[in-house]
């Protein structure tokens, strides 16, 4: 039971788990209606690419998807007669992130030794060779280092599942994805919000 | 002479690790993720507890298509980190990369 207490704040910390209305029968939706999604503000040309790239998965995972002549996309995830709307906002779309990594460098110190030698005397025999050596220690510390910054891409959706009449909202889930290359961030974006969208249908 | 040595020596060591991220982030501007990661080896060797630097090679093995090193990369990050952003962020990594395996 402890361990179980001990796990609450780490779920409550980072798991953001998606909004879910138990009490609709999802079991009942014959089909969902994909709305469409509109560029991210400047960034032409970004709403089609995530509409791509969630009918793309939707296949993958097995899913029909029929294309209607005005746009409009559909797509099938059982028998039943009920239709939901998905609506998809791009929250986050950029491949100009700049992130930050503080580093440390830990100079452990170091011991300096030095021997000093010096021969005196002309005659073998007598000669005198006088040594001495004297050590210091330099104590260590860890500084910050310097800050590395790289670029990456970083890709963010809000998704929501709504009936079209009632307006009542079903479902809905909000996260982001980062990554190096921008096409693949958002690829692999799409790719989790279908991994939630999954459990439902 | 040998303080002179010494003065060298640490200053190559303090170099190595600063040049070592220099290069990473050069292979990366030229899209050698690979090298980048072998240059990333050598900053995380000096700094083995960063969270930061384990996000950024879980970004580069995903970039290569590594799933499997990605995912590892992916957990030592959330393992070391504390920053709640990051974490939910290597949980979103995790979550999907072992929907890929």
């Amino acid at each position: 039971m402890k361990k179980l207490l001990l796990l609450i704040p780490f779920f409550l910390g980072c798991w953001q788990a998606p909004a879910l209305d138990e009490s609709y029968p999802f079991t009942h939706v014959g089909s969902i209606h994909l709305q469409p999604i509109h560029d991210y503000k400047h960034f032409s040309g970004s709403g089609e690419i995530i509409k791509n790239s969630m009918t793309h998965s939707f296949m993958k995972l097995g899913y029909d998807v029929i294309e209607n002549k005005n746009g409009g996309t559909e797509i099938v995830v059982g028998d039943g007669l009920n239709t939901l709307h998905f609506t998809c906002i791009i929250s986050d779309y950029t491949d100009k992130e700049v992130m930050v990594i503080p580093y440390y460098n830990e100079d452990k110190g170091y011991t300096e030794t030095t021997v000093s030698q010096s021969t005196d005397g002309g005659e073998k025999e007598s000669s005198q060779t006088d040594i001495s050596t004297s050590t210091t220690t330099h104590s260590g510390n860890v500084q910050k280092g310097s800050r590395l910054e790289y670029i990456r891409a970083r890709v963010g959706l809000m998704l929501k599942l709504h009936e079209p009449y009632t307006g009542k909202l079903v479902w809905s889930h909000h996260y982001w994805y980062s990554g190096l290359d921008l096409a693949q961030t958002a690829d692999m974006c799409t790719r989790l919000a279908l991994h939630e969208f999954r459990k439902l249908f | 002479m040998k303080n002179m040595f010494l003065i060298v020596f640490l200053s190559s060591l303090i170099f190595s690790q600063s040049s070592a991220l220099d290069k990473t982030f050069q292979s990366m501007d030229n899209g050698n993720f690979k090298n980048a990661l072998s240059h990333l080896a050598i900053v995380i060797s000096n700094d083995p507890t960063n969270p930061e630097l384990f996000q950024l090679k879980g970004m580069l093995y995903e970039s290569l298509n590594d799933d499997q090193n990605a995912l590892q990369a992916w957990e030592e990050c959330k393992r070391l980190s504390n920053n709640n952003s990051l974490i939910l962020e290597a949980n979103n990594h995790i979550q999907l990369l072992k929907q890929l395996k």
